[in-house]
């Protein structure tokens, strides 16, 4: 048996820390570079209230302004009926 | 005769003798201090693995993540609110939507914004929503009284607060709308003195450190906490989503302005009156987390001194304590140790390269030996990352996971950290000069656009 030089020692070393770190890493290099995960935990019973904050929202967008808007100009025409 | 002892004296080999005898003495005295070292890593080592085997195994046998709870409307105490503000204009609303959303009743409940001489407009912010809402006061200080840290802030507060139980929430938290009604149902238990809510990191998405730091906050919270809590050890108060029996905080004195990690402080000050702090993982509540390596040094800087401070304050305390069980005892102490691990990791670094340059010869020799001690040292530790990995699972976090190799990179980062804390509680102890500088944690606000929230102002 041959035995290995001091360099060969070395090289070998290197490249074995080296491969070592890059394997330990690579996941986390690609969920860095893509990431894929959901995010923040969603608190619990918050879902709820995001629910019922975009209802509302959605509530408020489909609201006819416009008729709002038109039944308020013909009330303020109205003469006021208060004595 | 004299001239024997002068013969000894200039006898070369008597001299070699000697030098060979001192250098045998400093490598078994190095050996001792790595075997040291060694069983004190060996010791946390165990205590994570213990931690994440009870979670995993209780998770196991709830058949889900999260314990359900009944909610018990008998019990309605009157709650304050602490919430010490020092420039957090860019969050201090979301916090006050979010008090002003809370389902505890408003009749009972007193929440207390101490602006802590702040320069930008949180004062104002804080006014503001104070008129709107009738329950939140706001306490100004000036230039004079504020700007002495968070534990002088809550202080101050506590005179305004008439609540049975005291909570405290930092500026830049988001918590649950039904949070006071869980944190508040474990004081039934008259041994309960505090209690402690889960902290899930915001920002976890906007960059490496805050999603690192959402990692820890994992490990921490989901295994650490809730398995010291099951094991009935020590849980800790984390200065923050949690809070105190009003009479218990009063016959403790307050707040230690003097500590930099005041929570920890009063903590053990809680389990040394005879009474426990109770973890409730379902109170669950967003923070900020720092978003760039230098705000993650600043405060963990600040933790792992104020941590120290603590050890050097209360391990002979919870040593005598005739309140504390064993196990109570062992878990104290290696919790008011924790921020000297990275220290003892660094230490034993240095004694396994200067052995294998004492002991050896061969140049290959020192490398094999080093390489086996920063291998033990960063995978022999690698319990807190398993504990994470399994905390991360347990919370349906499955590609979370995949980051967990990264927090080599923190442990790193912690050993100067915590080395610096060291040096500098060891001279201040030395000059007898108090050098505690409160360095508050910026927060940007960068949070906001994470949660959806109807803020009036």
């Amino acid at each position: 048996m041959v035995p290995a030089s001091a360099f060969t020692s070395a090289v070998m070393l290197f490249f074995g820390v080296i491969t070592f770190i890059i394997i330990m890493l690579l996941p986390a290099i690609v969920e860095l570079k893509k990431p894929r995960d959901a995010g923040p935990k969603i608190l619990e019973n918050e879902e709820q209230h995001r629910i019922d904050l975009l209802v509302d929202m959605e509530i408020e967008a489909k609201f006819d302004w416009v008729t709002v808007r038109r039944v308020a100009e013909i009330i303020a025409f109205l003469p006021s009926l208060e004595p | 005769m004299g001239c024997r002892i002068l013969v000894h004296k200039f006898n070369p080999f008597g001299w070699k003798r000697r030098k060979k005898a001192v250098e045998n003495l400093i490598i078994e005295i190095l050996e001792a201090l790595l075997i040291l070292a060694t069983a004190l890593m060996a010791a946390y080592l165990v205590r994570h693995y213990i931690f994440t085997l009870t979670v995993a195994k209780k998770s196991k046998k709830n058949g889900s993540s999260v314990v359900a709870i009944s909610s018990d409307n008998s019990y309605r105490p009157k709650v304050s609110i602490l919430i010490p503000a020092r420039n957090e204009e860019r969050v201090i609303g979301r916090i006050l939507q979010r008090m002003a959303e809370l389902t505890y009743p408003k009749d009972k409940l007193q929440v207390i914004v101490i602006d802590d001489a702040s320069t930008d407009k949180t004062g104002i912010i804080a006014e503001q929503y104070s008129r709107l809402y009738p329950h939140i006061f706001v306490m100004r200080r000036n230039k004079e009284e504020g700007g002495r840290g968070k534990a002088a802030a809550l202080n101050a507060g506590m005179k305004l607060a008439d609540g049975e139980i005291v909570l405290c929430f930092d500026a830049d938290y988001y918590p649950q709308r039904d949070i006071v009604e869980k944190l508040v149902k474990e004081f039934k238990d008259s041994k309960v003195g505090a209690v402690q809510g889960r902290v899930v990191v915001l920002n976890e998405p906007q960059n490496v450190v805050t999603r690192l730091v959402s990692l820890e906050r994992i490990g921490g919270y989901r295994v650490d906490q809730e398995a010291r809590d099951s094991l009935g050890l020590i849980a800790q108060f984390g200065g923050t989503v949690g809070g105190f029996r009003r009479t218990l905080l009063e016959s403790l004195g307050g707040w230690d302005e003097n500590i930099l990690a005041e929570d920890t402080d009063l903590t053990f000050r809680v389990y040394l009156a005879g009474y426990k702090v109770k973890y409730v993982g379902d109170a669950e509540c967003y923070e900020e987390a720092v978003e760039s390596w230098r705000a993650y040094w600043k405060q963990r800087y600040r933790w792992a001194k104020g941590h120290m401070q603590c050890a050097f304050k209360h391990w002979l305390n919870v040593l005598k304590s005739k309140k504390l069980g064993l196990r109570e005892k062992i878990d104290g102490l290696l919790l008011l140790n924790v921020y000297f691990l990275p220290v003892i990791v660094l230490f034993s670094w240095i004694i396994g390269i200067s052995l294998t340059f004492l002991k050896f010869s061969h140049w290959s020799t020192p490398f094999w030996a080093t390489s086996s001690i920063a291998l033990y040292s960063s995978i022999g530790n690698f319990a807190p990352f398993y504990e994470i990995g399994v905390g991360a699972y347990l919370d349906g976090r499955k590609r979370a996971q995949w980051l967990v190799p990264l927090l080599l990179f923190t442990l790193l980062y912690n050993i100067p950290i915590c080395t610096k804390a060291l040096i500098d509680i060891l001279i201040s102890k030395i000059t007898r000069k108090n050098n505690n500088y409160w360095e508050k944690t910026e927060h940007s606000g960068n949070g906001n656009c994470y949660i959806m929230n109807n803020t009036k102002l």
